[in-house]
């Protein structure tokens, strides 16, 4: 588990008798961008805030850059950088004066880095942070986070009322300088397709459980969409076929393996097979979700 | 870092209560010398004297409410926790430091009064500066940080300050009028932070020379614990409380 640089077994958390997450188990490799990818209340949060140890699981354990979430919380925070979901700061306080107080904390902390990235986001640093617009305010989140000099950096829906440009500078600063530097990037969206251009890993979270957690490329060349024309052709489906879509005499099969063993039993029953494509991660995470459901 | 953030939050009511601090200590004589000028120096001073016990009395305590309903329990209030103990350092780290924050301001502001207070009282009215009678102003002193750290856990329990605030304001209302009453109706005696002055209000009003009493000492190390308990039992919350 120690190449992980995030690793849970079983971890579980309940609020009033009701499962926020259901023993789930991740693995992120070190030096990875993972995307931990789930509908709003899939359990995504509540994940994140075990791994950092603000709250108590109530079964399992995670161990985080090789250290145990819940009793080495601390150590972990020394070497993880976070950006909340909430992205609320002391409202009184300007970004240089955010910056002034975040700086103690950390003994791995880039000034160089500040310069860079103020410039880059274009955030106004001597205006209190209540005074900036959201899209500015979770810019001075993601600044707090890059200058820690982290090898962890944990984001909670990061991209929050970002403009496309500085989502398109962030994806850039995370694809590059953080790996650059051999930090680890956990992220959680639902927008699919930030996470579709920069993550190596993803994991798909709902209802508190894991559906699905592998390498992109994996995951993208284990589903494909079969368009076949064809009547009386099968309409339910299976452990292999997660959705039919009939329309008319054309059938739209999203099927998990073997694909081409697939359609070749439908051309046996007569089909036309019109084409076997990829899936977006987008359609992917609609048709796990709905086979959940 | 934190001391400093909370030092930030709290230094324009911090200034404002030097302002009235200062000011109040260095016009004493002044407001003696206009309504009270036909008597004696000596009990002119004793008179002072009391009445700068009475003000910082009622001003520090003042200022223990308003600063206890500061610090970490805003952190909840106002959703920054999240960003707060993400950083690395525990719990009690956070509670203890906004504490001695709040501590280091009392202290400035009784020692400003009782300095600027007591040497411009001694310059006027020629009388000597005793240990004793600088003593006075430990109870008021302790009353402060007990009202303070009350203050402080209230507004922890409620995770707001505003709430602490108006929970320990009421807390500093009733809690007299039951001892009274229990007192006055069935002799039954609280202990009460009111046990840690040698000299009832009344008394020291008609006879001032009584200042330099002594106060009793185990009182005054009792409610100073009890003082010091209060973020020692929201840190403990704390520590239990999952974001």
């Amino acid at each position: 588990m120690n190449e992980l640089a995030i690793g849970t077994k079983d971890l579980a958390k309940t609020y009033a008798g009701i499962r926020a997450v259901s023993g789930i188990n991740l693995t992120v490799p070190r030096g990875s961008i993972y995307g931990f990818l789930g509908r709003n209340g899939a359990g995504k949060t509540t994940t994140i805030k075990m791994l950092l140890g603000l709250v108590r699981p109530t079964a399992g354990s995670a161990l985080v850059l090789g250290m145990d979430a819940l009793s080495e919380h601390i150590a972990i925070l020394q070497r993880t950088a976070f950006v909340s979901e909430k992205k609320t700061l002391y409202p009184s306080l300007t970004p240089s004066e955010l910056v002034r107080f975040s700086r103690g904390f950390y003994p791995t902390w880039s000034d160089s880095a500040v310069e860079k990235y103020a410039r880059l986001f274009e955030i106004p640093m001597k205006q209190r942070f209540e005074q900036l617009s959201n899209g500015n305010q979770t810019k001075v989140w993601l600044l707090l986070a890059l200058c820690q000099g982290a090898d962890l950096l944990v984001l909670d829906e990061p991209t929050t009322a970002l403009d496309p440009i500085t989502v398109d500078q962030l994806m850039h600063v995370l694809a590059e300088d953080a790996l650059d530097r051999g930090c680890t990037i956990f992220f959680s969206s639902h927008q699919l397709e930030e996470v579709e251009r920069i993550a190596e890993y993803a994991g798909f979270i709902d209802h508190g459980k894991l559906l699905m957690e592998a390498r992109l490329d994996d995951i993208k060349s284990e589903f494909r969409l079969i368009t076949a024309a064809g009547s009386s052709l099968p309409a339910q489906t299976s452990s292999q076929v997660l959705s039919v879509d009939v329309e008319e005499n054309f059938y739209r099969y999203v099927v998990t393996r073997d694909a081409e063993d697939f359609a070749a039993e439908l051309s046996r029953n007569g089909a036309t097979v019109a084409s076997i494509a990829t899936l977006g991660l987008r359609e992917i995470f609609l048709q796990l979700v709905r086979k959940e459901q | 870092m934190y001391f400093w953030k909370c030092w930030r939050e709290t230094r324009v009511s911090f200034y404002v209560f030097l302002f009235i601090a200062v000011t109040l200590a260095a016009l004493l004589w002044k407001l003696m010398d206009f309504t009270m000028s036909e008597l004696p120096p000596k009990q002119l001073f004793a008179l002072a004297w009391v009445i700068l016990l009475f003000a910082s009395g009622a001003l520090l305590p003042l200022a223990g409410i308003s600063f206890g309903a500061t610090g970490i329990s805003e952190e909840f209030a106002h959703k920054t926790a999240g960003f707060l103990l993400t950083k690395p350092r525990s719990i009690r780290y956070f509670v203890w430091t906004a504490w001695a924050a709040n501590a280091v301001q009392f202290l400035t502001l009784t020692g400003s009064m009782m300095l600027v207070g007591t040497s411009i009282l001694s310059w006027r009215y020629h009388a000597p500066l005793t240990g004793r009678l600088l003593l006075a102003f430990v109870p008021g002193l302790i009353m402060t940080f007990l009202i303070f750290g009350m203050t402080y856990l209230l507004a922890v329990l409620h995770k707001n300050g505003r709430d602490g605030f108006l929970s320990s304001l009421g807390g500093v209302i009733v809690f007299p009028i039951i001892c009274l009453a229990l007192e006055h109706f069935w002799q039954i005696h609280l202990p009460s932070p009111a046990d840690m002055y040698p000299v009832g209000m009344s008394e020291l009003i008609s006879h001032p020379e009584l200042a330099s009493t002594l106060p009793p000492f185990w009182p005054l190390v009792g409610w100073l614990l009890v003082a010091l308990a209060c973020p020692f039992i929201a840190q403990l919350v704390l520590e239990r409380t999952e974001l």
